[in-house]
């Protein structure tokens, strides 16, 4: 028996200690390497203020967008939050106005909270706060850890709302060091390594091959994904799946009363908000309409609805893609709206006149 | 005190998909004792064919009741245009209870034929129900193979531990890299298989082929493998079944276990091929049909045992149904000419069955056929970056179990002398895994059976 598990030792550590070695080193998420690639790219974005292409898919989106709360000089008129599906929201959509996108992949509330703490911190005071609002954000289970990126703010949000502090689990990133032996992210790593890391280059142009931030902190995505084809696009919306909606079986008291609290906060600071709800494909809502495990999102639906009107908030857009005029061609794939969907959104909205005063 | 942590650690294991399945397990466990010791202790043999039959009964009217009776139900509304409101019981399929139900009555009939002493060892009988590597998706052990292994005190074994990890290994290899990575494909073109081109459908079908092989004998391996930590040998469930040279042989490779159940306690008891032509007929169909109906409630099964059947008949009729019994190109290295066409025949015939069984209706599984035998089976197929990476994956498989075919798994190396090339050799195998290993959310086929 000692002599197996000798054996097993002698396998398994080398093992461990390549695709522990592999995850770290090559680390193409930038999950260990701090934030040196986020703080280069906040750098040459407020250097140049133009904007940074040959983004990697994968950075800390979340650090990045901190950083740019913390670095930026320059007041603004207008911070939208969200998740990924207001990422690509830009100054384009506001006629001219001072706008910083701090919309995060994956983001929920506590993103949202977080990034309104720093910016508020950093002297920031915009005047208006789009805030995007997803169906899941009141999912219990959705599992979302990514926010420990900025724990520092979230705490910052928590003690000047209510004074509490987070606890040392809460601290804990167990996701982090998990990480380091997934196999997925070794496979990753690979492959990243595989290809070459791109250096990253400030460019006057707005849409490039590869990922672009621009520098009001929107992004646009790579040539592969604005050039999909339209049957691509509604061959995802038909698939689309994400853990966010994992084990969604009612509307959370707790993240309702977060989002609410939210409100409040920017409230206090003398900010107007907009409730920004993106469309979805027309596909996947039907899904969403259609099978048990979206049945929530009627009832989130109901919800927004209930805190717009109770905080007399105004709000563009509709998850409801019929209900927003937008059809299957304004999207880049299940979730994501493209150009044309955002010009249709923002088209007649004539905020920036009544309230910019 | 061994039995009893193989209990604990297979009901674990077992209620770990849902707890309620272990009250239905551990009913059918208790009932298939009880029904041993009174076989056993039945004065007549008139009364130990009752209690076998009593065993029979209610192990397969378990079975009806959760894997069939909404099938029936619905077929039969439909064909006499009734409402099935209220009717159907809509219960989820217990996670291998097709697997134990055999393994159960196998018991109370080898009790019944004297091949095995009825066991009063409750804790050493619960274990070889449950026993976990192989509780949900085989091999179906029979009780006179398993259930003395429980019964004796088991030491470990270095050397048969060593194996059991290379099996298991070899198991994670064919089911990690091979078959998840075929799903991707597979998944894509079955889903959309009235827009694919011939050749496209063609090639989905054969990485199914593969992906049900690396699926479940990959299952197969990795639980024989397990087992072995823990001193148990189980049976074979796979001998490389690509590399049969007919049909017969083929069903001699594939699914062992399941095949030899029902030719041991179906198609013997039915007269097996030593009655007339019109009965070995008979006999032939029903016991392929049966085999198509264990894996589900549904015709393409059912359809795919006809099929199998067809195949069979000519072979069985003519007598030529044992005319390869031994290994292909034995002593050699390369098959023969006539070898690879007989092989490659099989295989086709086989890849036939399986657009069969895994299409989701019999309807589906025609139109399926009849698009791939068009002409644009004669165009270039979807071939992404993936498709070759498959067929990179399918010929290592393939290479490393012909080299080793008369082996018992892909990984067995106690023939190599020198440590560092075993050493080696695992390596390679480990880091394939780590390296193009489909890690996403695929169960296995076979658990759904």
């Amino acid at each position: 028996m000692k002599k197996f598990v000798v054996n097993i030792v002698a396998y398994l550590f080398p093992i461990g200690a390549v695709i522990m070695g592999i995850n770290c080193f090559v680390d193409p998420a930038h999950v260990y390497s701090g934030s040196k690639y986020e703080k280069q790219m906040v750098e040459m974005l407020l250097a140049s203020k133009r904007n940074v292409t040959n983004v990697d898919l994968n950075y800390k989106v979340r650090n990045f967008k901190a950083l740019l709360c913390e670095s930026n000089p320059d007041s603004v008129d207008i911070v939208v939050l969200g998740s990924s599906r207001v990422m690509c929201i830009s100054e384009k959509c506001f006629q001219g106005k001072r706008i910083m996108n701090l919309g995060v992949s994956g983001g929920i509330i506590t993103d949202e909270c977080a990034l309104m703490s720093a910016c508020y911190n950093n002297g920031q005071c915009p005047k208006i706060v789009v805030l995007g609002v997803d169906p899941f954000y009141f999912n219990d289970n959705n599992n979302e850890t990514r926010w420990k990126e900025i724990e520092f703010w979230y705490n910052h949000y928590q003690t000047e709302t209510n004074g509490k502090r987070l606890s040392i689990w809460q601290h804990f990133n167990k996701e982090k060091w998990i990480n380091l032996f997934s196999l997925s992210y070794f496979q990753h790593s690979i492959r990243y390594h595989e290809k070459s890391k791109s250096e990253l280059m400030v460019t006057e142009d707005f849409n490039n091959e590869k990922k672009t931030i621009h520098h009001d902190g929107s992004i646009s995505y790579g040539e592969d994904l604005r050039s999909r084809l339209q049957e691509e696009v509604d061959e995802v919306a038909k698939t689309y799946t994400h853990p966010q909606w994992k084990n969604y079986s009612c509307i959370s008291r707790e993240k309702s009363e977060e989002f609410q609290g939210l409100i409040d906060y920017i409230k206090l600071h003398g900010s107007e908000i907009v409730l920004f709800l993106s469309p979805y494909h027309p596909i996947t809502w039907q899904r969403f309409m259609s099978q048990i495990e979206y049945k929530e999102v009627k009832n989130a639906e109901i919800l927004v609805d209930r805190i717009a009107k109770e905080n007399d908030l105004t709000v563009i857009g509709n998850w409801d893609p019929n209900k927003c005029g937008c059809d299957e061609t304004c999207f880049y794939d299940a979730t994501h709206l493209n150009e044309k969907g955002l010009y249709v959104l923002f088209k007649d909205f004539q905020l920036n006149q009544r309230m910019l005063k | 005190m061994q039995n009893a942590f193989i209990v604990l650690a297979s009901y674990v294991f077992y209620g770990w998909w849902d707890w309620r399945f272990l009250l239905l397990i551990a009913f059918t466990s208790f009932c298939s004792w009880g029904s041993g010791l009174l076989i056993g202790k039945a004065e007549t043999k008139k009364k130990a064919k009752t209690w076998m039959w009593l065993n029979i009964v209610l192990n397969l009217g378990i079975l009806a009741l959760f894997k069939y009776y909404d099938f029936f139900v619905t077929e039969f509304a439909q064909l006499f245009h009734i409402s099935t409101d209220g009717l159907l019981l809509k219960v989820i399929l217990p996670v291998g209870i097709s697997f134990y139900t055999f393994q159960a009555l196998s018991y109370s009939i080898d009790v019944y034929r004297g091949k095995i002493e009825p066991t009063k060892d409750v804790v050493a009988f619960f274990a070889f129900i449950s026993f976990f590597p192989q509780l949900v998706a085989g091999p179906i052990e029979r009780a006179t193979n398993l259930l003395p292994q429980f019964l004796k005190k088991r030491k470990f074994d270095y050397d048969t531990a060593v194996d059991g990890m290379r099996q298991i290994l070899w198991g994670l290899f064919k089911k990690i890299v091979v078959a998840d990575n075929c799903a991707m494909y597979v998944d894509q073109v079955f889903s959309t298989y009235t827009e694919q081109s011939g050749s496209t459908l063609l090639l989905a079908a054969i990485f199914f082929t593969f992906q049900i092989y690396g699926d479940f004998s990959g299952y197969s391996d990795i639980a024989i493998g397990t087992a072995k930590l823990f001193g148990i040998k189980l049976m074979r469930n796979f001998n490389v079944p690509y590399f049969s040279r007919d049909i017969a042989e083929f069903w001699r490779r594939w699914h062992i276990s399941l095949t030899t159940w029902f030719r041991d306690y179906v198609y013997i008891p039915l007269g097996g091929s030593r009655v007339s032509k019109a009965k070995v007929f008979r006999n032939t169909f029903i016991i392929f049909l049966v085999s198509g109906f264990w894996h589900g409630a549904n015709w393409t099964f059912i359809a795919w045992g006809a099929y199998h059947a067809i195949l069979f008949l000519p072979l069985i009729l003519t007598g030529k149904n044992r005319k390869f019994m031994n290994q292909v190109a034995e002593g050699r290295i390369l098959p023969t000419w006539k070898e690879t066409g007989q092989m490659l025949l099989t295989f086709f015939l086989a890849v036939i069955g399986w657009i069969i069984f895994r299409a989701e209706s019999i309807g589906m599984s025609w139109e399926y056929v009849c698009r791939m035998c068009n002409v644009s089976i004669l165009t270039i197929p979807v071939f992404k970056k993936l498709a070759f990476r498959l067929v990179i994956f399918i010929c290592l498989m393939l290479l490393v179990e012909w080299l080793q075919r008369g082996k018992e798994h892909g990984l067995e190396l106690s023939v190599l002398k020198q440590y560092w090339i075993r050493y080696l050799i695992t390596m390679i195998v480990v880091f394939s895994i780590c390296c193009f290993g489909e890690f996403g959310e695929n169960t296995f086929i076979y658990f759904q059976f």
